[in-house]
């Protein structure tokens, strides 16, 4: 399949000592730094960030060429082409393009090219062995309920075994989300290629809460009087030296992210899933007048119009039927599918964790076996998350100038018998193995199985 | 098209509803009368199955025996399956069913499942799967957790599954016997109980018993307790093997004293009364019992183990006590050592693709069940999650799938058995079901489409003759959910 007319960017070998690995990524990731370090400047100034992406820098380095392509850029039409990748972004694509002299040729054969899948909801990078405490960074360690200060990129490890496992299957993005307490604290975006920085797409994304199961009252007052204290904060630090004239119910280094949510600089994502509790959401978002993203949603569906109407965008978890809670009796397959009719805008995700989400494709394929449109369903799992957060003029689609996340499938993306033949992060052609591939490898050979 | 076939459904309904009786013990509980254990019996019987004949016709006929049939027709009669081929003669009267263009299976079985001992909604009520009081409970039997009106059961039957082994939790090193259910609506556990099937031993080693326990610190104490516990098995057994051939020859003697003239009888009238005592039974030992049973054969032995190594000293366990494992469950290693669970004859009851939740499962592959295939042994995906159970054909495919890319020699038909066949064998139920073949179990599912496509969905599920489930005409619930569809419009 790949033709290698020159190869600027050879895949990391195995045999490569670590420094030999370090330096390489420090190449590969120059351009992916300048992007980077473009993009967050640009999310600071959330209004303008359409316009600093509109004029890019220019394109240099060595070129990419996917012929051959089914191309499916996701927010235009699919068609048959080249797609061109340079500085770690799609600089150009269309149905009759020459690559340039010197490009890296890579034949499609006529095979389906997406965006790489984007996750919401996981803990990448933050956690190895989910019960082994030594290797779980995704919560803080105290019963304290407000953590709005808890940084989940703090704890991300970008060489994690879980990373390889996940990106060979398509997935190219994720968010980094912290758990436990009302407030959890800060998630992450970030691009699964890459040390430091070079993996941020944007940090903090969101701050998190979630309504726990018999805790629903509980937790709204929580969060009405954190809300308050933070106007308050927020009130005395602008008007007085000594900051707030009553007891807070929350220490500063929470109230000042707070008041990033409040000044609607951080979207607040909160876990719900009982129908009532997502229109007390929208409520108290409307009185707060904050960015709320609902999570998790098993009860969506049933409130889909209120959720369009109020353009309240859903972080949905795997699709389930089964009652598990009280509140999720209305669990159902079709969750997607009504969500998509009404026009909400949802993402797919794959439930929490590190080790399991690359089942994404497979829901993503049942949702569509119960109703949510092919289509729909793909950007589902590759463009609305960017959307979701802002970040559309910045990855999520195959058009010019977007982030150089791309996969090659061997089909249907969201078909059982199809796999990610290659993919690329920020332009770049990450070796297609992990932990399990070579283990697997090792004991073929061992076991003599191929004859 | 689809009106016809709800017509025909509903036709069919009408004469599955209709009683009638006929008391045909099936072939599975004649073979295993002598074998089976005292267990509450099952009082399952086929009094509402259909006497009529019924046809399906025109599908792509999955056999999990020799082929797979591109256009073929299945005839069932009275619960069993009367005829597979490419065209089977059908008397006159037959009700013909056509799915052309869709797919025909045997009805999928799940070796490893917790549905009704782990019910949903998951409440502290609703959590009857581990009898955690000790690291060693072969007493508990997992049908006494079981609670029928989880929604979970015929969740499972909608995606097709139509047996399945629900076990107690792996908290224990023995954690009880398992029970062999039909997923049918039932008001007990006893009337979904698999004709003639054996109970199966849950087993557990690595990590979770040593986590649970306070009485274990490590996998030495794990291994020292299931040795502790057959050490005692073993001499429990003797006292009773000795007491049986007392017994027997005790009931040998009476037998011929019986016959015996009564004149000599009475000559020695003190000396032959002793003789004829009838032999004291030893106490019996609720835990020891379901171990010598084990110990006996009659119990199938089913090991929660991920560790390669660790499967390696079970298989030596195993030999040192003289009993024989039918499946490793989760086996995540499988793979490491296909060749040796092909040569023991141990089955492999493995996730298509789980991985990295505990260090145990840090090793995973994506080619599990497809090395074990490969290497000539039984592969099984099992399920252990009331939401895989609803689509074991999914996990099948994706690590066929992945097998046929690095390119192991591997069948679709046997990846098929994986759900069917195999795990049939693992039960102790394949004479009788996990196949379609004249004389089994009609447990079929009709299928939409390629059954290894994520697209697909079930159209029927038919489980001893009976339509079960039909996605447009028949969606039994369980008495859980009772109510809540109008309250959750």
């Amino acid at each position: 399949m790949v033709q290698r007319h020159n190869t600027p960017q050879t895949p990391l070998k195995q045999t490569s000592t670590l420094h030999k690995v370090l330096l390489l990524v420090v190449g590969f990731f120059l351009p992916g730094i300048l992007l980077a370090w473009a993009g967050s400047t640009s999310v600071k100034t959330s209004s303008s960030a359409a316009k600093k992406t509109a004029s890019p820098a220019p394109y240099t380095g060595p070129v990419t060429a996917i012929i051959n392509a089914h191309i499916h850029p996701m927010t235009t039409a699919s068609f048959k082409g080249t797609i061109l990748l340079q500085s770690g972004r799609v600089k150009a694509l269309g149905k009759t393009l020459t690559p340039p002299q010197g490009a890296k040729i890579i034949d499609a054969k006529g095979k389906p090219v997406t965006p790489g899948i984007a996750l919401s909801n996981t803990s990448l990078g933050l956690v190895e062995i989910s019960l082994e405490k030594s290797t779980r960074n995704a919560a803080m360690k105290t019963h304290a309920p407000i953590r709005a200060a808890f940084r989940a990129i703090d704890g991300f490890d970008p060489s994690s075994t879980t990373i390889p496992i996940a990106r060979i299957e398509g997935i190219t993005t994720a968010i980094l989300r912290p758990r436990g307490g009302i407030i959890s604290g800060q998630s992450a975006f970030v691009r699964l290629w890459g040390l430091g920085e070079a993996s941020h797409i944007k940090t903090p994304l969101a701050v998190h809460a979630s309504l726990r199961d018999g805790h629903v009252a509980h937790t709204w007052l929580r969060l009405r009087q954190l809300f308050s204290d933070t106007r308050m904060w927020m009130k005395g630090a602008n008007t007085s030296t000594n900051g707030h004239h009553r007891t807070l119910g929350a220490g500063v280094l929470d109230l000042k992210v707070m008041a990033k949510v409040v000044k609607r600089e951080l979207p607040f994502v909160l876990e719900v899933h009982r129908a009532i509790d997502i229109l007390n959401a929208i409520k108290f978002a409307k009185q707060q007048k904050i960015k709320l993203v609902i999570s998790g949603a098993s009860e969506a569906w049933r409130v889909a119009k209120q959720l369009a109407k109020h353009n309240i965008p859903v972080l949905l978890g795997p699709l389930r039927n089964l009652p598990r809670s009280f509140s999720r009796l209305g669990s159902r397959y079709d969750n997607a599918a009504l969500l998509h009719k009404a026009g909400v805008l949802f993402a797919l995700g794959a439930g929490g964790g590190a080790h399991h989400i690359r089942h994404i494709r497979q829901y993503a394929g049942q949702a569509v076996s119960y109703g949510l449109p092919h289509k729909a369903a793909m950007k589902a799992i590759t463009h609305n998350l960017f959307r979701i957060y802002g970040l559309h003029q910045q990855a999520g689609a195959l058009t010019p100038g977007m982030e150089a996340n791309v996969v090659l499938w061997s089909g249907d993306p969201l078909e059982l018998s199809t796999i990610a033949k290659q993919v690329w992060i920020s332009g770049n052609m990450i070796p297609m193995r992990s932990r399990q591939t070579l283990l697997r490898d090792r004991y073929l050979k061992r076991l003599k199985l191929k004859k | 098209m689809k009106q016809s076939w709800i017509c025909l459904t509903l036709c069919l309904g009408l004469i599955a509803t209709a009683t009638i009786h006929h008391k045909t013990p099936h072939a599975v509980a004649k073979r295993n009368k002598k074998t089976t254990t005292p267990t509450l019996p099952a009082t399952w019987d086929a009094s509402t199955t259909s006497p009529h004949h019924v046809l399906l016709k025109g599908a792509t006929v999955w056999t999990a025996e020799g082929k797979i049939i591109p256009s073929g027709q299945v005839l069932l009669y009275k619960g069993k399956i009367k005829a597979v081929g490419e065209q089977v003669t059908a008397p006159k009267g037959t009700t013909v069913i056509d799915v052309k263009g869709k797919h025909v299976t045997p009805g999928l079985i799940d070796t490893h499942s917790h549905i009704g001992v782990y019910a949903v909604p998951y409440l502290r009520a609703t959590s009857d799967g581990n009898e955690m009081s000790r690291p060693v409970t072969a007493y508990a039997w997992a049908e006494h957790g079981f609670w029928p009106q989880d929604p979970s059961i015929l969740a499972a039957v909608a995606g097709g599954t139509t047996t399945a082994q629900i076990l107690p939790g792996s908290a224990n090193l023995i954690g009880g016997r398992s029970v062999i259910l039909k997923l049918r609506y039932a008001r007990s556990v006893q009337k979904m109980k698999f004709p003639g099937a054996r109970q199966g031993l849950k087993m557990a080693c690595g990590e979770n018993p040593k986590r649970v326990h306070r009485s274990l610190w490590s996998r030495m104490g794990s291994y020292a307790g299931y040795r502790r516990a057959y050490l005692k098995a073993t001499a429990y057994k003797r006292k009773w093997d000795a007491y049986f051939k007392k017994l027997k020859a005790w009931k040998e003697k009476t037998k011929k004293a019986a016959s015996q003239p009564t004149k000599k009888a009475t000559s020695q009238p003190a000396k032959k009364k002793s003789a004829l005592k009838k032999p004291k039974a030893p106490r019996k030992d609720i835990n020891l019992e379901t171990l010598r049973l084990v110990l006996e054969g009659k119990i199938y032995v089913h090991i929660h183990c991920y560790r390669a190594d660790e499967m390696l000293q079970m298989i030596k366990l195993s030999k040192e006590f003289g009993f024989k494992i039918r499946s490793f469950h989760h086996a995540v290693e499988a793979y490491k050592i296909a060749d040796v669970l092909a040569k023991e004859g141990i089955s492999a009851s493995i996730w298509a693709d789980w991985w990295g939740f505990k260090h145990e499962a840090f090793d995973a592959i994506q080619e599990n069940a497809p090395f074990v295939s490969a290497a000539g042994g039984r592969a099984i995906i099992h399920s252990d999650s009331a939401t895989g159970i609803q689509h074991l054909n999914q996990e099948a495919a994706k690590t066929f799938y992945r097998g046929k890319k690095i390119g192991l020699k591997l069948s679709e038909n046997e990846a098929m058995r994986w759900i069917t066949l195999n795990p049939a064998w693992a039960l102790g139920i394949d004479k009788v079901t996990g196949s379609l073949k004249p004389g089994k179990m009609a447990d079929i599912v009709v299928w939409d489409g390629h059954p290894f496509s994520v697209y697909t969905r079930t159209q029927m599920v038919f489980m001893d003759g009976n339509i079960v489930y039909h996605r447009q005409a028949k969606r039994p619930i369980t008495d859980f959910q009772v109510g809540l569809g109008p309250i959750l419009k």
